[in-house]
């Protein structure tokens, strides 16, 4: 909770659509910070799925990058959580769609390393639904 | 019923069957009322050999077989034609006046002869209607009845097997006798007494009131003629009535109805001569037949001459007419008896001759089959043997008869008997043929011998040479009166000079004496005859009666008035009334025509009184009267003179003289040879005895020659065998691997087998040598003690023996030597190589310690699932051990024991199971991690004999796969991760850059930092890494020579590979600014890093302190570079922690405060 966001990081306005990162290497949050930021996203995130359940239960969202390893804890009951609530969510994972769990399979999943374009179009076409 | 019963006919002549047989015989009985016309006017009557206690149904069986009426017999029951009558259970039934008498119950046991009982009375009631038949059945019921069935004119048959040889038991025992006319199949015998019954009423018309054919006694005289002349036997004086008779049946059993006809067939065919002459001789006899006779003949001629005879005597016998033997050895039987109460023992030789050579054959072999009637049963114990079912004479009754074939018609009598048996012959005999038999008696007699006749026997005329001894009995005695007698009393008795006169019989010598004075007053007496009141001339006087003897032609004859000269027989007969009358003598002259010339003859007929012969007997003399009665001429006139008359009158009874004396001389010699004729008659007797004996002997030579070629044979087959066995025992010899040795007891070599030689030097020459003396290839120094000791105790001694070399093993086996009585006599040796066993044996141990410590399970088992071995690993994998399992069924070791036969017929099928992973259960029911290859087990043929299992632990494998895996996986995470990392880095680090070079620099710089931290990663296999080792490893480049310008302060710590990546990126940041602007910039510059541990609930908390001074002064940069944003984020986005940068002038001041996860610290100061 006392990482929900940080205003050096995190400057932007609310108005700008809100997309929770659940990631736990460093590098890579700073990478998709810079990356969501350029496509004009807002951006939050956890490094602990019991903190990300918490986020995606109560935050208000549009959409949601989540990686399936976090710490060795898998992330399908954040996606779970997304999905009672309708907000769409795409995977980001080095394990590539086997390692999805098979109802979760019909998300969208992007490769690690990843191509900042395919971030931004994925995270586009949460907007247009 | 009853009405069925009775006779049909009256008139016909009722034929009546006798059928006989015993328990068996109900099959016999059914077939031949099956092919027996119903109609044929047959009354039948079966009588059956049956256990007393059995109950019969013959009744109830017969009754479908035929549509005759079949009755249980009741005594008084009235014989009837076409009738079948059938014996009661345990009864004796005999037929009398056409009605059956039926008694019970019957005699017990051996005795019981129903069927002989019954034939017996059927013979005697009907004659030639009876018919007898035997049926099958076993002994010799029947036989005796069958016999006076055929003597009494009747048929009789007997059933024969399919061969036409009669059936063995009763059938055989009655064919045996001779007496069966057929013998033939029961189907038959229907048609058979169909047609003899029709004969025998197409017949019955020509016969007279004594029931004889008349023409048959017509040709009686042609038929002996043909039997005299064909076969060398005259029947001419036998009893007419007999030999139509016994002609009759012939016929009837021929079915021939004239005489002519059979008289043409006897021409024809001499096998019915033949048979005929048998029924002629038919002579039915059993062992004592009429007791009462015996015993008379045994207290008053068996008994007084045995006691009369000394040791070296002979009792001589002569039994004629002795059919089959059971005459001659019921005498021999009470001769012995007598013998046996006798202090002296003469030699008893009994003569028994019979005309019928096969009955005689039959006395000879002596085999006499069931009941011997007539003897007791303690006579039969003691006097015969019993042979099969035969009874045959001991050897002491058999010895004492010779028989032969002999006629007491045309052969000479023997001689010098003492008694002689003639019983039943004479009956058969005319009044003359008895006659000359009688005389032939009285020759072969000794003075006072014995004669004795059978019951319906007398003697006629020759009475006179005999005295009755037992009237009733028939036994008389010899007088001794016999011409033939008197001519031989040389030889009977020598006349020694000096004996005493009490000791020669008197009578005997006094008729010697007697006899002696006739002769010499012969020449002076006148001729004379006695004559017996028949005149019947008894004794003639000599040589001069031939002058009164003028016989008439035709039949020589005894009769005084056929032998005298015709011209005298009148006168004669005058004064032989007139003596006869008045008993006196009377003297009468009378004229007789002797050569020509009438001669005065004084005839002189006187009475015989005193003498024992019958009263009439006369003397009948001629008185020559010339001496006395010279007639004077009748014409008075004389030529010559008295001179000449006197000297031719001398002249001619000188003549005269010397004629009577040559005449004597002649009668002398004539005598002499008349009694050297009788002598030779006598020997030639004797000789016929001896070469009857002679006969006998060599019957009996005979008999021993086949006896010992049946010996020689039977040596022969033994000896075939031997060979044969002994040709086996050497190509065993030859082909045997297994070297064999024979010792005797002391050592000597008796035999060997080839392979023995490789073993031993052995030679052929060896033999007999101790085998101790020879060189052998085996190392064996005992042998002798361990042959005398397996010799001692007679047990197997067994011992592995090697050659000397060692290169080859056998076992020794040492076993006594039991010869084919089992007696011990040596030793055997044998010598098994079992060099290869050895070598095998090491093989499979091998093998067995290598299964037994694999640390695979290797589990056998059979083709039904049973386990045959199980090593020691199986415990380890399955939880049993080997006790547990074998015998078990591999069942117990698979998760679904139902599974097991699905196997198995995998496995008989031939198929190999690899790497079955499933399905297998521990004792405490988990699964075992194995891999479990099961293999089928064959032989050589590639038949499956059974399986072999072997399962691998898996479960170090398992581990290291799911390891490997693990590893692959985190592999993929982390490179992935990586590659994103750096992709991250050069991003931010794009940003950071000014220029391309600049970007080159920076991300180069880093990137190796990034490397580095790997390094030191994978150098402590992605574990953990030290703080000291991470500080050191990104401080190491900046390091001056020997002078180190930082201090690090903590305790050991180890972090975790993400931490250990974070800090090392911060780690490198700050190293670069401060080597770019810090302390490590100049020279005197001095960096000091701290850093504590503190427990924060279950995580560590980390403390740092990056502290710069001595460096130029410190200016915070105008903007965020990429280093500032890593270090104030990167800790915080992964660890939560709190990170402070402060750019003081003195030099740089950076603290970090991060949780790190709850891992053991390792050397935790």
């Amino acid at each position: 909770m006392n990482a929900a966001h940080d205003q050096d990081l995190l400057p932007h306005a609310h108005t700008k659509p809100r997309i929770l990162v659940v990631e736990d290497e460093m590098l890579l949050v700073m990478l998709l910070e810079d990356t969501l930021s350029d496509a004009g996203f807002e951006m939050v995130f956890a490094a602990r799925v019991d903190l990300a359940i918490a986020m995606a239960t109560v935050e208000p969202l549009d959409g949601a990058l989540l990686d399936v390893n976090v710490s060795g804890v898998p992330a399908f009951p954040v996606a779970d959580v997304l999905r009672k609530r309708g907000i769409p969510f795409a995977f980001l994972t080095g394990y590539g769609r086997s390692g999805v769990r098979a109802d979760l399979a019909d998300a969208p999943v992007i490769g690690k390393p990843f191509d900042p374009s395919d971030i931004a179009r994925c995270l586009t076409g949460f907007g247009t639904r | 019923m009853n009405s069925a019963l009775q006779p049909v006919d009256t008139v016909r002549p009722l034929l009546v069957v006798g059928v006989g047989a015993s328990a068996g015989g109900l099959a016999a009985f059914k077939t031949f009322f099956a092919h027996m016309a119903p109609d044929a006017g047959i009354a039948f009557v079966l009588i059956q050999h049956l256990d007393p206690n059995h109950h019969s149904l013959l009744v109830e069986l017969l009754a479908p077989i035929t549509t005759m009426p079949v009755v249980e017999a009741k005594d008084g029951m009235q014989l009837a034609a076409n009738s079948v009558f059938v014996i009661p259970p345990n009864a004796t039934m005999t037929v009398k006046d056409s009605r059956l008498c039926v008694v019970l119950p019957a005699e017990p046991g051996e005795r019981r002869r129903p069927i002989d009982i019954f034939f017996l009375s059927l013979a005697a009631e009907v004659g030639e209607n009876a018919v007898c038949i035997v049926l099958s059945g076993t002994g010799s019921d029947g036989t005796r009845g069958l016999q006076a069935v055929k003597e009494h004119g009747g048929l009789t048959l007997a059933q024969a097997m399919f061969d036409h040889h009669a059936m063995r038991g009763m059938p055989s025992s009655a064919n045996a006798s001779g007496l069966v006319d057929h013998v033939l199949p029961v189907e038959a015998m229907g048609a058979l007494l169909v047609s003899h019954q029709s004969h025998l009423e197409k017949q019955a018309p020509q016969l007279d009131s004594d029931g004889v054919q008349r023409d048959v006694a017509q040709e009686i005289a042609t038929i002996s003629a043909l039997l005299r002349t064909r076969l060398g036997h005259d029947f001419g004086h036998y009893k007419e009535m007999t030999l139509i008779r016994r002609v009759q049946r012939r016929m009837h059993v021929q079915q021939i109805g004239r005489v002519d006809d059979y008289v043409e067939r006897l021409r024809n065919d001499p096998a019915e001569l033949a048979v005929l002459f048998q029924d002629f001789l038919i002579s039915v006899t059993e062992f004592m037949r009429d007791p009462d006779a015996f015993e008379a003949l045994r207290t008053e001629v068996v008994l007084p001459l045995v006691a009369g005879k000394g040791t070296d005597e002979q009792i001589r016998v002569w039994v004629a007419g002795c059919a089959t033997g059971e005459e001659a050895y019921s005498l021999a039987i009470l001769f012995n008896e007598a013998l046996e109460h006798s202090a002296a023992h003469p030699r008893v030789q009994i003569f028994a001759t019979d005309l019928d050579d096969r009955a005689i054959q039959f006395a000879r072999a002596g085999r006499y089959r069931g009941h011997l009637t007539g003897l007791s049963q303690q006579r039969v114990s003691r006097w015969f043997t019993t042979d099969g079912d035969a009874h045959v004479p001991i050897k002491s009754v058999r010895d004492m008869c010779v028989f032969s074939t002999h006629s007491v018609i045309k052969d000479p009598p023997y001689s010098k008997l003492d008694l002689i048996s003639c019983r039943n012959v004479l009956i058969y005999m005319d009044a003359e043929l008895q006659e000359r038999v009688v005389r032939n008696f009285d020759f072969g007699l000794r003075p006072s011998g014995y004669l004795f006749l059978g019951s319906s026997e007398s003697l006629a005329r020759p009475s006179e040479l005999f005295t009755p001894l037992d009237k009733k009995h028939r036994i008389f005695r010899c007088r001794g009166l016999s011409p033939a007698k008197l001519d031989v009393p040389a030889i009977s008795h020598p006349t020694i000079p000096g004996m005493p006169a009490a000791i020669v019989p008197s009578s005997t010598s006094q008729d010697r004496i007697a006899n002696l004075a006739r002769a010499a007053m012969e020449r002076y007496a006148p001729a004379y005859f006695v004559i017996d009141p028949d005149q019947r001339i008894l004794n003639f006087s000599g040589g001069e009666t031939g002058r009164y003897i003028e016989p008439s032609a035709g039949r020589a004859s005894l009769d005084l008035f056929e032998i005298l000269q015709k011209s005298l027989r009148p006168i004669v007969r005058s004064v032989l009334d007139r003596a006869q009358r008045a008993g006196t003598a009377i003297q009468e002259h009378i004229e007789v025509e002797i050569d020509g010339h009438s001669r005065p003859v004084l005839l002189i007929v006187e009475p015989l009184v005193g003498l024992q012969l019958t009263a009439g007997s006369c003397v009948v003399a001629f008185h020559d009267q010339r001496v006395f009665a010279r007639a004077p001429p009748s014409d008075g006139r004389i030529d010559v003179s008295a001179a000449a008359v006197e000297s031719l009158q001398e002249e001619a009874r000188a003549l005269r003289t010397q004629l009577r004396a040559a005449i004597h001389a002649g009668d002398a010699s004539t005598e002499e040879l008349r009694s050297a004729n009788e002598e030779y008659q006598s020997v030639n007797e004797e000789l016929q005895s001896t070469v009857e004996e002679l006969e006998t002997a060599k019957e009996e030579t005979q008999s021993i020659n086949e006896e010992l070629q049946t010996l020689n044979h039977e040596m022969g087959e033994k000896n075939l065998v031997l060979m044969r066995l002994n040709s086996d025992l050497r190509n065993l010899f030859e082909s045997t691997q297994v070297a064999t040795l024979f010792l005797d007891g002391d050592l000597r070599i008796r035999s060997f087998t080839p392979s023995m030689t490789e073993l031993f030097h052995l030679r052929a020459s060896d033999r007999d040598r101790p085998v101790t003396d020879i060189v052998s290839r085996i190392a064996y120094p005992d042998l002798a003690r361990d042959v005398a000791n397996v010799l001692a105790n007679l047990t197997v001694l067994e011992r592995e023996v090697r050659t000397s070399g060692g290169e080859a093993s056998f076992l020794l086996r040492i076993r006594p030597y039991r010869t084919v009585d089992n007696v011990v006599d040596g030793a055997v040796l044998t010598f098994v190589d079992i060099t290869e066993r050895r070598r095998q044996e090491e093989g499979r141990a091998r093998l067995a310690a290598i299964v037994s410590s694999s640390e695979s399970a290797i589990i056998g088992f059979a083709l039904d699932g049973t386990v045959t071995s199980w090593n020691e690993a199986g415990k380890a994998i399955f939880g049993y051990d080997a006790a547990e399992m074998l015998g078990q069924t591999i069942a117990r070791i698979l998760q679904r024991p139902d599974d097991m036969d699905a196997l198995l017929q995998r496995l008989r099928n031939g198929e190999t199971l690899p790497y079955l992973e499933d399905g297998w259960q521990r004792a405490d029911g988990t699964a075992p991690n194995v891999e479990v290859s099961v293999i089928a087990v064959r032989d050589e043929h590639g038949q499956v004999l059974g399986a072999s299992a072997i399962a691998r632990d898996t479960t170090q494998r398992v581990h290291a796969q799911e390891q490997a895996s693990l590893l692959l996986h985190e592999l993929r995470h982390r490179v992935k991760n990586a590659l994103a990392t750096v992709q991250s880095i050069a991003q931010q680090t794009r940003r950071a850059s000014a220029s391309a070079d600049e970007f080159h620099t920076a991300f180069n710089a880093r990137l190796r930092a990034l490397a580095k931290t790997h390094d030191l990663l994978m150098r402590d296999g992605w574990r953990d890494v030290s703080m000291h080792h991470l500080l050191e490893g990104e401080l190491e480049p900046y390091r001056a020579g020997n002078e180190i310008r930082w201090s690090l302060n903590g305790p050991d710590l180890a972090l975790d590979s993400k931490a250990t990546v974070a800090l090392g990126l911060i780690f490198h940041e700050l190293t670069t600014n401060a080597a770019k602007y810090g302390a490590l910039s100049g020279p005197e510059g001095l960096l000091s890093v701290t850093w504590t541990i503190a427990r924060n609930g279950t995580r560590r908390e980390l403390s740092l302190l990056w502290q710069e001074s001595g460096g130029p002064v410190v200016a915070k940069p105008a903007r965020t570079g990429f280093g500032s944003r890593l270090i104030r984020n990167g800790l915080r986005i992964e660890f939560g922690g709190e990170v402070t940068l402060d750019f003081e002038p003195p030099g740089l001041r950076c603290t970090m405060r991060l949780l790190l996860p709850a891992d053991p610290i390792p050397n935790a100061a």
